[in-house]
Formats: structure tokens, sequence, C-alpha cells
């Protein structure tokens, strides 16, 4: 029971730091984005087509390549979406509600004619299972390792003193993201000795890919020139064209990053429906509120992320925890959207969102 | 005296120009949906059925029965609040995509009295307050702390649903033992009248319709005639003028954002007291509050225009219904549907060279003047 809770949680926190990534580049790139659910919806179904296709022994290699076309399917509503809201000049939100009304009735009408049904079955049979709580350990351990090192890289430009690395507030944050990621370790690993819990590894794997998935983000929008692009051309889109970049093109690639990104989210949140049937609970909706309470930045996201992946796991399996089981369970899949709110209250006097996000940007105007 | 008269004068005389915008942004609107027809019309031929058949269907057939005309003006009572509630926060600059949770939460309660057979004069009054409050903490949240409405709205929405779903979907009392749809509402308490019904049998139709209008005129007098809705105007229109004018904009942001939730809890009243007559499974929040946002992309915003747009849209959707599946499956509908809502969305480039033009050609007529 406590095993379905942790493996929910782990599913949900890989899934929705992905997709929360993937409106995180395109907000950055000053594309307010709403359209992250009609994208995950675009993933899963094309991650459905692609896994009925394959035998039910598939390897883990098969698995990941159905993963990857539901990044590319994602990538082509990232084009339409851009399309819509680069090359048209549209409103960003209606071009992402429109996105959301257009992507359930095609997955739908893409299903009808292939399978003559309303939903596909998804039979998921974990890859492997990992009786040895110690690779877990080891995953984890991994992802730590890698936090310490990109905070390592950052202090590395500047004199290195202890003092700093504990008082300045830019690394504070990741700090504690360590010590979360630490004491869940620790937490996780007493739990399942004690109560010989199996976690399946698959799961897993998919946290610390999610987790490497996310510092990757972080170094292309810090440290490559694109990234620093996407940064401008959210920021103040005039001074990239200045500069004599295209902000059109700037805006194309972030928005192709979400698409693979939102895709790929919609994929790995496929064991958790069951069975596709043209929408994905509105997960996506979770991401944007998970990109909001992280305040548009990477390293709240590796917190928040965890935070309310749980919270949605307790949602949707509270009734086997004792005390949980008081409250009824709507009540509880509520608090990820309300938490977002009351960040919001309190954050949006400092907001951290980009500057020009939300504007329509055109070349001929100054 | 003289200046404030010329004032006045200038903004109520309509120029040629005006008329011309007017006109052009209405062909506008009519070349996106035109151009999304023809792209669904492509879809619909590469299935291998026969577009102009499915067409006819579509817009021509409903009204060959009274039944289907009875479910037209049956949508038409929930869109054109619903359209209303989206207008009335875009004339003040406010994207109101919360019309499904104002609605849903309007209608939860509406619901809940009315399977309780509580009289129509004590809920009418309870759905607009709830409307209006779902509608005003949105606004409240965005004119104090600067919340980005869109932001709230989607929490909201979602919210909402769950609220619904703990009071109704899982409650013994008020849903029926075999599914999540709630009971029906009771006879008294709903708009259903028998005249109504008797000219339209066996259709959606109820007597919310004329709620509906009568709530599309007051809008548009609102903001025609009366000082409130100048502000509104002015504070959409320039934000930072409006203050410097001394009004009081975050006041205003709330009201047009409580306007706009009570319109929902009109669109409420119409849809789940008498359309629906109870509240049919939910997996997500309702998708009729995001129909608003095309009524009244389509009907430019404008309150008479809006009582247009819900037309077609509504034809649209009664009109999806006699479409034979064995053809076109509803999918495909739906997707044309979403083809128009882009379409539209895309109208910003559309309308460009004809704005150029007629420009143009005041240029060329008028000269200096």
């Amino acid at each position: 029971m406590l095993e379905i809770v942790i493996n929910l949680s782990l599913i949900f926190i890989a899934a929705i730091s992905i997709g929360a990534l993937g409106a995180y580049f395109s907000e950055k790139a000053g594309i307010a984005n709403i359209a992250v659910d009609g994208v995950m919806i675009v993933g899963a179904l094309a991650f459905s087509i692609v896994h009925s296709k394959m035998p039910s022994d598939a390897s883990v290699v098969a698995m990941v390549i159905s993963i990857l076309i539901a990044g590319v399917a994602g990538i082509l509503v990232g084009m339409l979406f851009s399309l819509l809201t680069v090359t048209m000049k549209s409103d960003h939100i209606i071009a992402g509600t429109a996105v959301n009304l257009l992507t359930p009735a095609l997955a739908m009408a893409v299903m009808g004619m292939l399978y003559n049904s309303s939903y596909i079955a998804f039979n998921y049979t974990p890859i492997f299972f990992v009786e040895d709580i110690n690779i877990i350990a080891i995953g984890f351990t991994i992802a730590l390792l890698l936090l310490v090192v990109t905070s390592l890289i950052k202090i590395r430009k500047q004199k290195f003193e202890i003092v700093n690395f504990i008082k300045d507030s830019k690394f504070r944050i990741k700090n504690i993201a360590t010590v979360v990621v630490f004491v869940a370790t620790t937490i996780t690993w007493i739990m399942s000795s004690k109560l010989a819990v199996t976690l399946k590894g698959y799961e897993l794997l998919q946290v610390v890919v999610a987790i490497v998935i996310l510092l990757a983000g972080m170094f292309l929008i810090n440290k490559t020139k694109i990234g620093l692009r996407i940064k401008a051309s959210g920021e103040y889109p005039q001074a990239l064209a200045a500069a004599g970049v295209s902000v059109y093109k700037t805006r194309y690639i972030a928005l192709g990053i979400f698409g693979f990104l939102a895709g790929v989210a919609g994929a790995l949140i496929m064991p958790l429906l069951g069975s596709f049937s043209g929408h994905v609970n509105g997960y996506g909706f979770i991401a944007v509120a998970v990109l909001v309470v992280s305040s548009w930045k990477i390293k709240k996201l590796l917190i928040a992320a965890p935070v309310i992946g749980v919270l949605i796991a307790i949602g949707n399996s509270g009734e086997l925890i004792p005390v949980i089981n008081m409250i009824p369970r709507e009540y509880i899949r509520m608090i990820p959207f309300i938490v977002p709110i009351v960040v919001l209250i309190f954050a949006s006097k400092n907001s951290k969102a980009p500057k020009a996000v939300g504007q329509i940007y055109d070349k001929s105007k100054r | 005296m003289k200046v404030k008269s010329d004032v006045t004068t200038s903004i109520n005389k309509k120029t040629f120009k005006d008329y011309l915008l007017k006109a052009e942004s209405f062909f506008t609107i009519a070349k996106a949906i035109g151009i999304a027809l023809v792209i669904g019309a492509i879809i619909i031929a590469a299935i291998g059925a026969n577009p102009i058949e499915i067409y006819k269907n579509i817009f021509i057939d409903p009204f060959g029965d009274k039944r289907h005309i009875g479910n037209i003006i049956g949508n038409m009572s929930w869109m054109i609040p619903v359209g209303l509630a989206f207008a009335v926060a875009f004339k003040t600059g406010l994207f109101n995509i919360g019309m499904s949770g104002q609605m849903l939460l309007a209608g939860t309660v509406g619901v809940m009295m009315g399977i309780d057979g509580k009289p129509l004069f004590l809920i009418i009054p309870v759905m607009l307050v709830m409307g209006a409050l779902a509608g005003a903490v949105t606004g409240f949240l965005k004119a104090q702390f600067n919340v980005h409405e869109v932001v709230s709205s989607i929490m909201f929405n979602w919210i909402i649903f769950y609220i619904y779903q703990a009071l109704i979907a899982t409650s013994p009392e008020y849903s029926t033992s075999t599914s999540a749809d709630s009971k029906q509402v009771q006879a008294g308490s709903n708009f259903i009248s028998d005249w109504l019904s008797n000219i339209f049998p066996n259709s959606g139709v109820n007597t919310a319709i004329f709620l509906s209008i009568i709530a599309a005129v007051i809008i548009w007098a609102l903001f025609k005639f009366t000082k409130i809705g100048f502000k509104l105007k002015a504070t959409g229109f320039n934000n930072s003028s409006a203050r410097a004018a001394g009004y009081n904009t975050k006041l205003n942001i709330i009201v047009s954002f409580a306007i706009a939730g009570a319109l929902s809890g009109i669109a409420a009243m119409a849809l789940y007291l008498g359309n629906q007559n109870g509240i049919t499974t939910l997996s997500s929040p309702p998708s009729q509050g995001f129909d608003g946002i095309t009524v009244s992309l389509i009907g430019m915003s404008n309150p008479l225009g809006i009582l247009g747009s819900s037309f077609f849209v509504a034809l649209f959707s009664a009109g999806k219904a006699l479409v034979p599946t064995s053809q076109v499956s509803s999918h495909i509908i739906n997707v044309i549907y979403a083809l128009i809502l882009i379409s539209i969305a895309m109208s910003a480039v559309i309308r460009k060279p004809l704005i150029a033009a007629i420009k143009n050609k005041i240029k060329k007529d008028g000269g200096a003047k």
C-alpha cells in the first residue's frame, strides 16, 4: 500500500517536472503557455499507439524509443502553437485554449480511425522489479552527486569559501534541494527496508532521468548561447533583435524544446492513467501550477515537483493511508491547485516571471 | 463647457472610417470561419465523405425539425451569457477563462437547491451571487496582489471542479445510484416550462433564454450609456491613464470580474437548471465554459454581436448531432470546431492587408483631413 503511493509519487514527479520544464522554456522565451495539457495529450496518444504495436515483452530500449516518438509528436504540436503565437501573432492565451480544444478532439478522431474505439488499453508491464533496495539508493546518490557537482561548478568561478557556500542565497536553495533529496532518500531507504516494500526500478529510473534532464535544462538556459537568447527573448525581445538575433527563430526553438518535453511528459504519465481515452486528467495544468509555484526557477522546481507529486499521489491513493483516508480525496486533490495561488499572493510583489511573457512581439513595431 | 461638448461629440460621432473598420472586422471573422470550414471540408473529403452533404447536415438540416430548433434555442440560452462573461472581462483588458469554474460553482449550489425543491426566486439570486463571488475572487487577487488572472482562473476551475465532485458526484444524496450524474432538478425549481416544451417537443429549450437575452441587452446598455461601463472600458484601454484620470482601477477590475461571474451564473441556470436539468458526469471542468471564448471572439466582444455568434455556434452544436456517425465521427466535427477558434485566433494576420488597404484609401480620399 505504501508501495503504491511511493510508486505513484515517482511517476508523478518525473512526468510533472518534465512537463513543467517544457512550460518553463516556453515562458522564458516570452510565450505564455497554457497549452501544456494539449501537448501532453498528443504525447500520450503517440506513446500509446507505438506502445500498443510493440510486443508485450518489449525491452527498455523499445520503451525509450516510444517515449522519444511521443516527444517528436509533441514537437509537431509545439510547432503548431508557435505558428499561431509567433508567426500569426495571435494572443497566447487564446492560442493555448485553441490547442487545448483541438488536441483531445484530434486524439479521439485518430483513435476512432485507427482502432474504431474510444480508448487505447495500456498494458503496463514493469520492465524490471528491484527487489534489492540498494539500487534505489544508488539512483538517488547519483542524483545527489549531480546536484553537488553543479553547485561546485558555480562556486569554482568565485573564491571558494565554505562560508560563501552556506550564506549566499543563490546557493542556499540548491543546498535545500540537496538536503531534501538526501532526507527523502534516507526515509525511503529506511521505510523500504522496514516494510519490505518492492519498488519498481522503472519508476525510479524515470525520476533519475527527470532530474538529469532538469539539470541539463538548467545548464542549457544559463550556460549556452541559445539558452541566453531564449532568456533575452522573454525579458526584452527588442534588445535581442537589436543584437541581430531573430526573435522569431529563438521562440520557435524554445517552443520546439517545449513540445518535446511536454510530449515526453505525456508519455511518462501513461502508466498512471492505465488506458488512454483522449485526456490526461488535466495533469498538464498541474505542470503549469508547479512552474508557477517554483516562480520560474529550475532550482525551486526541484523542490516543488516532488512536494506536489507526493500530494497528487496521496490524492489518488489516499484511502490506503490510515490517517489521511478520513479526509475525502477530492479535498486532497484540490491542494495542488490551491498552493500556486497562495504562493502567488505572497510572491507576486517581486514577481520573477519573465518580463515580456504574454506580449506579442512584432518585428515591425518598436 | 464648449470644449467638453466638443469632446463628447467627437467621441459619439461615427466617421465613415469607423464604419468601414467595423464592417471590415466582421468580414475578417467571416473569412476566418470560412477558412476553417474549407480546411474542415478537406479533412472530411480525405476521410471519404462528401463535405457538402456533411455541412448540409450541420447548417441546414436542424431547421427541418422543431426538436432541433428547440435544441438551438436551448444551446443559445447558455452560450449568450457565457460569451458575455468573457466579453465583459475582455473589454476591461482581462482574460476570463474561469467561466467553467464560475458556472460550476453556481451550478453546484443551484442544482443542490433545485434537487431539494427550493423555489426558483430563491435559487436565482443565490446562483448569481455564487457566480459573482467566484469571479470576484479572481478579480480581487488580480487587483490586490497582482496575481495573473489566467493562472488563478485555471486553478479555480480545478478547485471548483473538485468541490463539485465532493458535493454532488460522490454524494449519495444528490447523485444517482448508477452513475455520477446528479439527480433531476425538481419541476418547480427549473427553467423548463410546458408552453415552450410543447412548441419544441423533446428538446433542451428552456425559459432561461429570455434571461440571457435580457442580460445581453443590459450589458450592451451598460457599456453604451452608463458611467460604470465607460470606466470599465477606460481601465481596459489603458490602465495607467484610467488611474491618472482618477478612476479606481482596482475596484473596476473586481467589478468587471464580478459581473462576468454573475453572467456565468446565468449560464449555469440555463445549462444546469434548463438544458441538462441536472449536472451530467464531468471528468474535467465543463467544456461549455471554453465555448464562451469562441462565442465572444466570433461576436467581436460586442453584446449584440454575441447574440448572433451564439446562434451560429448553437446551430453548429445542434447540427453536430445530425451528422451520420457512420460517415464522419463526431470527433472530426469537434476538430473542425477547434479549427474555427484557431482560425479566429490567427485573424490578427488575416485582417492586416485589409486594414492597410482601407487606410490607404482614406489617405488618398481625405488627404490631410
